[in-house]
């Protein structure tokens, strides 16, 4: 379960969003203090040398003024005080012989170089390079041999210190990159998800829904207010267009009207037999084009859902084997097998005369689209949680995968029914009563044919 | 028959008036609902037609108030609008029918026949007769020429219906809200199917066939004679 969450987790943008921060960040801090760690070790070496080297000059000077045995005193002096007691301090005489200091002899030579003192059996073995020291070396006017060490050890413990302290840093500027990321992310990335979810509702259909505007003014806050004025924009076409459409309908039934009347007036008086046909059939066209604004206008009823005021129990086993009983006569007589198997008493609450003609559409759809000889059947039962299910199928042509989308819209005819009669609002009705109702609708492939599945 | 028009579009009560003339029923008009209203009150109609969109007094009152008079002249509402609602409270009103506009003369024209031929049959006849054909609407029996017809039950309604218009014409419209409650227009011809069901019962083992079929309108059940 924790996995899950946490792989869910690692599967957000806030998440990849603070890494990216975090490696961000601990990479450049990384190169920061170890730029600053190379700095100060070389610093620290440097101010070794320097330390040495005035010595050095100081007590070469030394010998040069007070001849060598002041400078045998002094070095002894210095070899054996307890501050130095780390410091290395060699004189030797020409011939090789150490003469003051706390050192055993060396083999004289001048310039910096690094000597390994084996550590007195007294003293803590120290961790690193124990016992390496830092030695200038000197030939002096009459050949003897100063030289000056300083153990190296010290400078690793500085070292090593600083290292410890930028470390630690790098590892709290990660943490707190990590900690700012998902901060970060969360507040940017939740804006975001609002905007996701928004737009998943506007998908759905709730096209009121608007993205909440912080007023920060920010990119966010930009990209929301457009996107709202964007659907602003959409509602309003989309409200144009049916608003259109209906107008439409609605003005254009009052001349149609009369023009019909005129034309049935002049073929019920004395027209002749020819001139009557020719009425006739224009006529007919006019009812064709009346009927097509009164599925619009019918449509648009419906999905102002003033018709959900009006909903009580309806008998849908009822209202199925009224249908099956009107339509198996229709399919038989086109040579179709027809088959019903309907549940009784299962009920919905909705709007009768609606879930009929919905019902309706659906058979008429099957029975008409279906072939000679191909089978149509309905089906009716209590399904889920006592939830009503009802099946319509044929093993017709069936609609294409890609156009099952389409076949809702209105006046969308699949290509190969263009030449058959129907105004292409059957279907479009139908998912306007589904809707209405909360109806889920399913188109599927019956293999070979159409079958469509309510789920009340 | 004598048909009260209450119409406020002068155009269309002028052709209503005129086609229902030709037909052979007295029609007069009235332009909005008082006078309407006043007229159905004054002067016996066989069918009132009221508009339900009325300057003054609308459709559903004038029908309300003619109701509430306990005056039950059969009426049908004219409406522009199909939706239910609109039908339910016309119905509610006291109405016994409805069309909605535009419709066909034809059709107006049978229904008004159905309307005003209502008055006269009565409801509680258990037997009904068209020449050869008997129907006893308790034991859901029907004998033509005393041999026993075998019905479907929706096949009995059908021909119940029209026996009880024999004589007038009755439309497909009519047969569909009637028979099956089908208050769509149908894309299939479910009418047409059962009528010629019912044909093969009731018409085709004698010489003369009751159910006639009237061209682009509907269908007559007529005695021969």
């Amino acid at each position: 379960m924790c996995c899950v969450i946490l792989s869910r987790f690692a599967r957000t943008a806030t998440f990849r969003l603070a890494l990216v921060y975090a490696v961000i960040f601990g990479i450049s801090s990384l190169l920061l203090f170890g730029f600053l760690y190379w700095r100060i070790s070389v610093y620290g070496l440097e101010q070794l040398r320097g330390a040495i080297d005035l010595e050095m000059s100081v007590l070469i000077e030394e010998g040069r003024h007070s001849g060598i045995e002041r400078l045998r005193e002094e070095v002894d002096r210095l070899g054996g005080s307890a501050e130095s007691r780390s410091n290395y301090y060699l004189l030797q005489d020409p011939r090789g012989r150490s003469v003051a200091g706390n050192l055993p002899g060396m083999i004289p030579r001048s310039g910096l170089f690094e000597f390994t003192i084996a550590p007195p059996a007294t003293s803590a073995t120290r961790p690193g390079r124990a016992g390496l020291s830092l030695f200038r070396g000197s030939i002096l006017p009459d050949g003897s041999f100063l030289a000056i060490g300083r153990p190296l050890s010290e400078l690793d413990d500085l070292n090593r210190l600083v290292l410890r302290a930028l470390l630690a840093a790098v590892l709290v500027t990660a943490l707190l990159a990590l900690t700012g990321g998902l901060m970060l992310g969360r507040s940017v990335l939740h804006r975001i998800d609002t905007i996701a979810q928004t737009s998943a509702r506007i998908v759905d259909g709730q096209m009121d829904v608007r993205v909440p505007v912080l007023g920060t003014g920010d990119e966010l806050d930009r990209l929301a207010s457009n996107l709202n004025l964007m659907l602003d924009r959409i509602q309003q076409l989309m409200e144009g267009v049916r608003q259109v459409s209906n107008d439409i309908a609605h003005d254009l039934r009052t001349p149609l009207a009369r023009l019909r009347q005129r034309l049935e007036r002049l073929s019920l008086g004395g027209a002749g037999t020819a001139d009557r046909e020719e009425l006739e059939a224009a006529l007919a066209e006019i009812d064709g084009i009346l009927a097509t604004f009164s599925a619009l206008l019918r449509i648009a009823q419906i999905e102002s859902g003033s018709r959900r005021s009006g909903f009580r129990t309806v008998d849908l086993s009822e209202v199925f084997g009224r249908l099956a009983e009107a339509y198996a006569p229709v399919a038989e007589d086109r040579g179709q097998r027809f088959s019903a198997a309907i549940e009784p008493g299962v009920t919905h609450n909705g709007d009768r005369e609606l879930l009929t003609q919905m019902v309706a559409n659906l058979v008429e759809n099957a029975i008409r689209h279906a072939p000679e000889g191909a089978a149509v059947s309905m089906r009716l039962r209590s399904g889920e949680g006592g939830r009503p299910e009802a099946v319509i199928a044929d093993n017709g042509p069936g609609i294409p995968k890609a156009e099952t989308v389409h076949v809702f819209r209105r006046f969308y005819r699949l290509e190969r029914n263009r030449t058959t009669a129907g105004n292409g609002l059957g279907l479009p009705l139908v998912a306007a009563v589904a809707e209405l109702h909360g109806i889920r609708l399913e188109l599927g492939d019956n293999r070979p044919g159409l079958i469509v599945t309510l789920r009340f | 028959m004598r048909v009260l028009l209450i119409e406020d579009d002068a155009d269309m009560a002028g052709y209503i008036a005129q086609s229902l003339h030709d037909l052979g029923h007295a029609t007069s008009v009235a332009g909005d609902g008082r006078v309407g209203l006043d007229l159905a009150s004054r002067e016996p109609f066989d069918v009132v037609v009221v508009d339900r969109m009325l300057p003054g007094l609308d459709g559903v009152s004038v029908v309300r108030t003619l109701r509430g008079r306990d005056m039950t002249v059969p009426v049908l509402f004219l409406t522009t609008m199909d939706g239910i609602d609109d039908r339910v409270a016309g119905l509610e009103a006291g109405g016994d029918d409805y069309l909605v506009k535009p419709f066909a003369m034809p059709e107006l024209a049978a229904r008004i026949n159905a309307l005003g031929r209502r008055g006269r049959l009565s409801v509680q006849d258990t037997v009904l007769r068209v020449a050869d054909l008997e129907m006893d609407l308790v034991k859901r029996h029907v004998t033509r020429k005393g041999q026993r017809v075998e019905l479907q039950p929706r096949e009995f309604q059908l021909l119940e219906y029209l026996v009880r218009h024999a004589g007038q014409v009755v439309t497909r419209t009519m047969l569909l809200e009637t028979v099956w409650d089908f208050h769509f227009d149908p894309q299939t011809n479910i009418v047409e199917t059962h009528i010629s069901r019912l044909r093969s019962k009731v018409d085709r083992d004698f010489s003369d066939p009751l159910i006639h079929t009237v061209r682009g309108t509907g269908y007559v059940l007529r005695d021969p004679v």
